[in-house]
């Protein structure tokens, strides 16, 4: 039984992973492979900031936010254990800034500490009367990427550096069921209307006094397009770029200005932090995240295709809700097939 | 009458800050400052610099807070600005952690500090051997950095500093016309003050750069504050020991108990150990009086005896003892033109 995740970003990874956590047992002769173009750190996913964090509203998907939280539980869970540090995990507090008041988020009771701010609080932003205040996680995506790729290793998985230009080209390998996790570009393999790049830029500065992430909001622009700080282990992003339908991974010096001048506004201080870096990266967005089966037909070949895509900027944040929802949909899959013997569930 | 000539002896968080206090309200006055140690080498630098206060026995609560209240508000206004980096003030949020209930659930500076709230029952699940708990945001003063801009601020004033060990404050009678006495720990022998008494502590200053919350135990004795490029470990609290050296089993220990709070220290690199002793008293003293010796008089204000507390209420502190120098000018006024008569 051949299984081919396509994609090794935090999707492909993750997926990867726990999908031989849960049937490497029960299904010896399951053989998984990973096909990829670009893999840490050059992945989107290396360039995010890290921060678990989902959007405002969930747009009515509760799927969505079970998934959120099943992600932070799970992380919450890794974080007082060895590995923790080598994940590039660690809690993060911070602020939530609006200009006027909105209501709670879905995700309030998943983060720690959930709180409004206090007026005294909001005098650290001017320009802002309303906000939040929460603990949350940070993933690093450049620690968390590779200690994926060493579980994954360690496990047998193989990896192969190749861009793939077609479902199947995979089943015609001899590969069962392909997990499409192509995130921006799985425009590619499959047209998909709904999923349009949302380009962000992120300047990466030495501001080791920041110690708090900030997210401002700005409900009328949208997400991601109001100034962010994001402090992580070695070095503290800034941001505040949302651009729908810019497929530029190009920096532009017209967004460097806007997120420089707009998050030293927020945080004064900044004006004498160090550049060090500088980031463009395509957001995979799409109104709700695809995760379904699909059988694929061409010619005899009837291929099983699993997607997991369209995270736009929270798939950090939803990964591993995602992973086991895929291992589920495998796990229907190889029921159906008769594969897995022994009838209980994997451990879900 | 001339400049009023004002010494001020120490050269810590307490002498620096009461020197520029001076310099902001007796704007008339001419200030030096004499000590055997500056920054990176006074005990202020070992200190972690976090606005939590330590509660003098013998001080009126009233007090102590407004002394902590005026110290946050100043220090709150550096962090907002541009200077905040360069001065090493920021905000730092996290918990304060009891194994059992404490007394007082509210301490009186609970409405000073930001977003004070008893921590949630999945907050306090990190912490398996603690029952309860507070979580607030406070702020941080970095050392050196600190000391250093503050340094830069009375320098620019024309302040001038000496290294000088100060042994008898008589020593400075023809120089000067007022004399600070900010000599911390070093007032025991300077002023021979009994109830002045040295708490040893020992720190573990760390790099651990994923550490962003500061955690403390409410017995005082344990605690993770994250600074600007190091974490500080600590710590101990050792009555009446005047050792300055390093105790290796100390440092084990100190490792060990924040480990068992925060799990990740154990990844931490560049472990440097530094001791300091808190000049702890009862009360802090901060008073004037009139010296007497063969017919002359030298006018002193003292401000020492901040024990575990210092960076909490300097700010409260100098602007009083800046007050009390101001009396002994207009003192030293009303004596001169009486002179005259």
């Amino acid at each position: 039984m051949r299984v081919a995740v396509i994609g090794a970003g935090v999707m492909g990874l993750s997926s990867a992973l726990c999908i031989h956590e849960q049937f490497q047992g029960l299904l010896p002769e399951l053989e998984l492979q990973l096909y990829a173009d670009r893999f840490t750190p050059h992945t989107t996913s290396d360039g995010a900031a890290g921060l678990w964090q989902p959007y405002l509203s969930d747009g009515g998907d509760i799927r969505e936010t079970l998934w959120n939280k099943e992600t932070f539980d799970h992380l919450l869970g890794h974080l007082q254990s060895p590995a923790a540090q080598e994940m590039g995990l660690f809690l993060l507090s911070g602020y939530n800034l609006f200009t006027e008041r909105v209501p709670d988020p879905p995700w309030k009771n998943i983060v720690l500490g959930f709180r409004n701010l206090t007026p005294k609080e909001l005098e650290l932003f001017p320009g802002y009367s309303y906000g939040w205040f929460n603990t949350a996680l940070m993933l690093e995506g450049r620690n968390y990427l590779p200690w994926l790729t060493t579980r994954l290793t360690q496990r047998g998985v193989k990896f192969f550096h190749k861009k793939v230009e077609s479902f199947q080209e995979v089943s015609m390998a001899g590969v069962d069921v392909v997990i499409n996790c192509t995130g921006m570009r799985s425009g590619a393999l499959q047209p998909d209307p709904e999923l349009q790049p949302g380009r962000g830029q992120i300047i990466k500065v030495q501001a080791p006094w920041v110690k708090h992430f900030i997210i401002t909001h700005d409900m009328k622009s949208g997400i991601y397009q109001s100034p962010y700080v994001i402090p992580g282990r070695e070095f503290t992003v800034l941001g505040g770029i949302y651009q729908h339908g810019n497929w530029s991974e190009e920096n532009s010096a017209q967004d460097h200005r806007t997120v420089w001048e707009s998050c030293c506004r927020l945080l004064p201080a900044l004006q004498t932090a160090k550049v060090v870096g500088e980031w463009t990266g395509l957001r995979p967005a799409r109104p709700q995240v695809r995760l379904e089966r699909e059988s694929v037909r061409q010619g005899n070949v009837q291929g099983e295709v699993i997607h997991n895509y369209g995270h736009g900027g929270f798939g950090i944040t939803i990964h591993w809700g995602c992973a086991m929802a895929t291992a589920r949909l495998l796990g229907s899959i190889l029921q159906e097939r008769r594969k897995v013997v022994s009838s209980p569930q994997p451990r879900l | 009458m001339a400049a009023p000539k004002v010494a001020v002896i120490g050269a810590g968080v307490i002498g620096l800050s009461t020197a520029l206090c001076i310099v902001e309200t007796c704007p008339s006055s001419s200030v030096t400052i004499l000590s055997d140690q500056f920054s990176p080498n006074t005990m202020s630098d070992v200190a972690a610099g976090m606005l939590i206060p330590h509660t003098y026995p013998d001080t009126p609560i009233h007090v102590q807070k407004q002394w902590f209240k005026e110290t946050f508000t100043y220090l709150f206004a550096i962090s907002n600005s541009a200077e905040a980096s360069e001065a090493g003030i920021h905000l730092v949020s996290g918990w304060q952690v009891f194994k059992s209930t404490p007394k007082e659930e509210l301490p009186f500076w609970s409405d000073v500090v930001l977003g004070f709230r008893p921590m949630s029952k999945p907050e306090l699940q990190k912490f398996p051997r603690h029952r309860f708990g507070q979580a607030f945001t406070t702020l941080k003063c970095d050392c050196p950095p600190y000391l250093l801009w503050l340094e830069k601020r009375l320098k620019a004033t024309g302040v001038q500093m000496y290294n000088r060990k100060v042994a008898d404050l008589w020593e400075l009678q023809r120089e000067y016309d007022i004399v600070v006495n900010c000599a911390g720990i070093g007032a025991h022998q300077l002023v021979g003050d009994k109830k002045l008494f040295p708490v040893r502590g020992q720190v573990l200053q760390v790099h651990a750069p994923w550490v962003k919350n500061f955690i403390r135990d409410g017995d005082g004795l344990t605690y993770i504050y994250p600074g600007i490029h190091r974490v500080t470990l600590g710590g101990t609290r050792e009555k009446d020991s005047w050792s300055l050296s390093p105790d290796p089993g100390t440092t084990r220990d100190i490792f060990d108990r924040c480990c068992s709070l925060e799990a990740s220290l154990q990844e931490a690199q560049d472990i440097r150990v530094k001791v300091g002793l808190r000049p702890s008293r009862h009360r802090v003293r901060l008073q004037r009086e009139v010296l007497s010796q063969g017919g002359v008089k030298l006018l002193v204000v003292h401000n020492y005896g901040h024990g575990a507390g210092g960076f909490s209420v300097h700010r409260g502190t100098a602007k009083e003892a800046a007050r009390l120098v101001g009396e002994c000018i207009a003192a030293l006024r009303g004596s001169s033109s009486r002179a005259k008569l």
